[in-house]
């Protein structure tokens, strides 16, 4: 290991070491809140018309008798032992499960997030450039429509143009059902139904990502090492992209990678609007069902992959910026 | 089977249906044809595919394809063998003896039989694997089961009931059979076979995708000829309601059980040529919305201001406004399409006009002691509803203009489902619940389940959560298996159905409407009057092949 990257390592270390305290915490918060929420998941999963025997035996089966302090224990000692137990309902490891359904979200999330970054990025240098102009006024409403409408919504309106107006895309899900597409063809099957889903998704954060961005690079752009840039007679567009928004990115990367946890939030609606088979549907339908154990297992999973993107964030800000030390 | 009164109820029903069914141009077709793919829509995603255990909408829908059971009712309601070749009922009415067809094998090539059948059965009896419809009604009339050979299974009743066949076909009870060989000596609540299912039916398993959809692929060794028609059947997966419908009319769904579309939609389905909204196989549902009285506390303890709140209500106004004027304005726990459905017993409560129902309101309501106060107001109550369909917690608004002239204030209070289940069925925290009951097959499948006053049991959905307890009705429920005659019989349900409109401890609002809809390409959707979620072994489409 060389020098250079040792600080690094240990950087990443104490940063996954005090996650854990926080994934515990959160936890804690999870554990008690799903079970102030009223509903018994034994008389759900036994079904209309069981009987009490049913009932009994299902809470015996899933501890549910068992004290709330102990059943806390409980699950706590097996996450430690990196056991989140058995669905209630579909019978089966809660990784397994949330594993099973993450690629599909983790599509539909890089997708819109590289999106929205490239898009609203590219649009807030160009209406830096020229504050007020025309063109400044047009994206800026443009982002402040993605910025405020609601994303179901949003989705709404996209499938209502593009399928049931224009017939271009399908309405939802992952794949053409009466298509026996493999291969570059269920490649492209699925890109296709991930274009509205996306596109739904993108927009709050492309909006976002704009937003930060152009505020940022208008103040940047009035530094003086940019004027010095300038009165050396570099291009215009060096100026903007190898200079001002290189600088400008340290903040927005790091609210960026804040507002992952958002972006889960928001996979809860246009994964139900779109039906799109990831875990923010996985984690609605585990709250209807008061699946006590899927629904902790995805709040563990998705709280460990926010700290990772918050921490990936820290470490892409002191990649653009030098300054930022690992300390 | 003689034609029945019931019977001419159900052909005028599936005529209203028909005129329902928006017309649509036909290519003369010579019959069936053969080869496709349908794709049945549903909202939410099955907890599994074992036809026993996991019961509703969308665990039915996907795993009916998939397994059979011994009889089914046909297109009018009489009952048709599926696994049973022929049955024989003895002559003192007590012991069904059915056949087994020969040859039938399950999908994975071993003979079915009836030991099979018999162990199926004894799921349910023993319960290491109950069918909980099953089992509340049926199970309890029976005295044993036998599979006297490989081919035979007798099933031995208590007393004589002659609805039993009738019930016993009826999609909600009729007990598909699983595969023994499969279950037996496993752990069965966590047997892989429930999600990656083994069974006889015209469908077998292919793949499950989570979150997206089910896939079936035709039985090619199906033992009736020439069924299924399709080639393939997917069940998606679509939780929103308003996506559910685009897709329905973009052609990638073709067919949306009754409650997974809004009403809201139903007049421009009807207009569209490509969709046909019907009633078909929604016979024997039954489906009564009514308001569930807590009866046990303030202020509805009182049977008078049970009777007033039923003065005040206006029922074609409430259809007219939440259900679109699809649904039907009822006095009766029993559905139309149920035998010894009757709107001529019950006490009216409603005295011809506004002002004479709202005066003899005030008057009971001052008798039982609840005066206006200062502003007017007599007392607030709140109507408990579950969340997730758009017509829920409507009536709240509707029922507090009309209550309000009264004096009485009525606000809504929305949970989801756990949350309503765990209130009004697990502690009785409720004062009035938006509740939906199905009388089924037979009144005493469908009745006494909530009204007994022995199922007022704390965590047991549905149940008589009122805290009702009449030993009157409790006795002409059981009073009601032992009837000699069908008017014996139906004097007992006409009797029921009289106090329950003067006891008050539900008040029936509408019977839900029945709008079924799919695309118009597809044919004999329904091979059942109550198939409507058995919805492919039959179904073919214009755009098919003539052989298959």
């Amino acid at each position: 290991m060389s020098g250079s990257s040792l600080p690094i390592v240990l950087y990443v270390l104490r940063r996954l070491v005090q996650a854990v305290p926080l994934v515990v915490g959160i936890v804690t918060i999870n554990f008690i809140l799903i079970r102030l929420a009223p509903g018994d998941p034994a008389t759900l999963l036994a079904g209309e018309f069981a009987d009490r025997a049913t009932v009994d035996r299902l809470r015996e089966e899933f501890g549910l008798n068992e004290p709330l302090w102990v059943q806390y224990a409980t699950y706590l000692w097996k996450v430690a032992s990196l056991d989140l137990g058995h669905s209630y309902r579909f019978r089966a490891p809660v990784t397994e499960i949330v594993l099973g359904r993450l690629p599909n979200t983790l599509l539909l999330l890089v997708v819109s997030f590289g999106l929205s970054m490239v898009l609203g990025i590219l649009l807030a240098a160009l209406s830096a450039r020229r504050p007020n102009s025309a063109f400044d006024n047009t994206a800026s409403t443009i982002a402040m429509l993605g910025y405020c409408l609601p994303m179901f919504w949003l989705g709404m309106m996209l499938i209502l143009v593009f399928s049931s107006l224009l017939g271009w895309l399908p309405t939802g899900g992952m794949y053409s059902l009466r298509g026996n597409a493999t291969g570059m063809a269920l490649v492209a099957d699925i890109a296709r139904h991930l274009i509205l889903p996306a596109t739904a998704y993108a927009a709050y954060f492309m909006a976002m990502a704009y937003r930060l961005t152009r505020a940022k690079l208008i103040e940047t752009l009035r530094e003086d090492y940019i004027r010095t840039a300038r009165m050396k007679g570099l291009s215009e567009r060096r100026v903007l992209f190898g200079h001002a928004l290189r600088n400008a990115m340290v903040p927005v990367i790091a609210v960026m990678g804040l507002d992952f946890g958002v972006m889960i939030g928001g996979a809860v609606v246009v994964e139900t609007v779109f039906s799109w088979p990831g875990v923010g549907r996985l984690m609605y339908e585990s709250i209807l069902s008061r699946d006590y154990p899927l629904l902790l297992g995805i709040f563990v999973i998705v709280s460990f992959g926010v700290i990772v993107v918050n921490l990936l964030a820290d470490l892409v800000a002191a990649l653009v910026d030098p300054r930022i030390a690992y300390d | 089977m003689r034609p029945t009164h019931h019977l001419r109820r159900l052909l005028a029903a599936a005529g209203l249906a028909a005129a329902m069914a928006t017309a649509t141009p036909v290519m003369a077709q010579d019959g069936p044809r053969f080869g496709g793919t349908f794709v049945a829509a549903i909202a939410g995603e099955p907890g599994g595919l074992n036809p026993v255990l996991f019961q509703g909408a969308e665990p039915q829908i996907a795993a009916a394809p998939m397994f059979d059971p011994l009889i089914q009712l046909d297109m009018v309601g009489n009952p048709r063998g599926v696994l049973a070749e022929s049955w024989t009922v003895s002559d003192d009415r007590t012991t069904v003896t059915f056949t087994l067809r020969e040859g039938v094998r399950w999908h994975d090539g071993k003979p079915l039989t009836s030991a099979d059948v018999l162990w199926t059965f004894m799921g349910t009896r023993d319960g290491y694997m109950p069918h909980p419809r099953y089992r509340s009604t049926l199970d309890v009339l029976v005295d044993r089961y036998e599979a006297p050979d490989p081919r035979s299974f007798t099933i031995t009743l208590k007393q004589p009931y002659a609805p039993f066949l009738r019930v016993f076909a009826a999609a909600n009870y009729a007990m598909p059979i699983v595969p023994k060989h499969v279950y037996e000596g496993t752990d069965i609540p966590n047997n892989p076979a429930h999600w990656a299912p083994v069974g006889s039916g015209p469908f077998k398993f292919r793949e499950w995708v989570r979150g997206s959809h089910i896939e079936l692929v035709r039985n090619e060794d199906y033992f009736i000829p020439d069924q299924p028609r399709v080639d393939s059947v997917f069940i998606r997966i679509m939780p929103d309601e308003t996506a559910r419908l685009l897709a329905l009319r973009q052609g990638e769904v073709d067919y949306l059980y009754y409650y997974a579309v809004a009403y809201s939609a139903i007049p421009a389905l009807q207009a569209d040529p490509a969709i046909t909204v019907t009633s078909d196989g929604a016979g024997l549902q039954g489906l009564v919305q009514l308001l569930a009285l807590n009866i046990a506390q303030p202020p509805f303890d009182d049977v008078r201001v049970r009777r007033a709140l039923a003065h005040l209500i206006d029922r074609e106004l409430i259809n007219r406004l939440v259900y679109f004027g699809l649904a039907r304005p009822t006095v009766s726990n029993i559905g139309i399409t149920t035998p010894f459905w009757t709107e001529e017993v019950q006490q009216r409560h409603d005295l011809g006009s506004a002002e004479a129902n709202l005066a003899e309101a005030e008057r009971l309501l001052d008798e039982a002691g609840h005066v206006r106060g200062a502003d007017g107001n007599r007392f607030t109550v709140s109507l408990m509803h579950m969340t997730g369909r758009p017509y829920a917690g409507k009536i709240a608004e509707i029922l507090d203009e009309s209550l309000r002239r009264a004096g009485i204030r009525m606000t809504a209070t929305p949970l989801d489902r756990p949350a309503f289940i765990e209130k009004t069925h697990g502690t009785w925290e409720f004062t009035v619940a938006e509740q939906q009951f199905s009388s089924g097959a037979h009144p005493y499948v469908g009745i006494p389940r909530y009204l007994l006053s022995s199922q007022h049991i704390s965590g047991t959905y549905p149940s008589n959560s009122m805290g009702y307890a009449n030993p009157e009705l409790d006795a002409l429920f059981a009073a009601s298996v032992q009837a000699g005659s069908d008017a014996e019989e139906a004097e007992i349900w006409a009797r029921v159905q009289r106090i329950l409109s003067d006891d008050l401890p539900v008040i029936p609002i509408v019977e839900m409407p029945y709008t079924n809809v799919h695309r118009s390409e597809w044919r004999d959707v329904f091979s059942s009057v109550d198939g409507v979620f058995d919805v492919t072994r039959t179904v073919w489409s214009v755009n098919g092949r003539p052989t298959r």
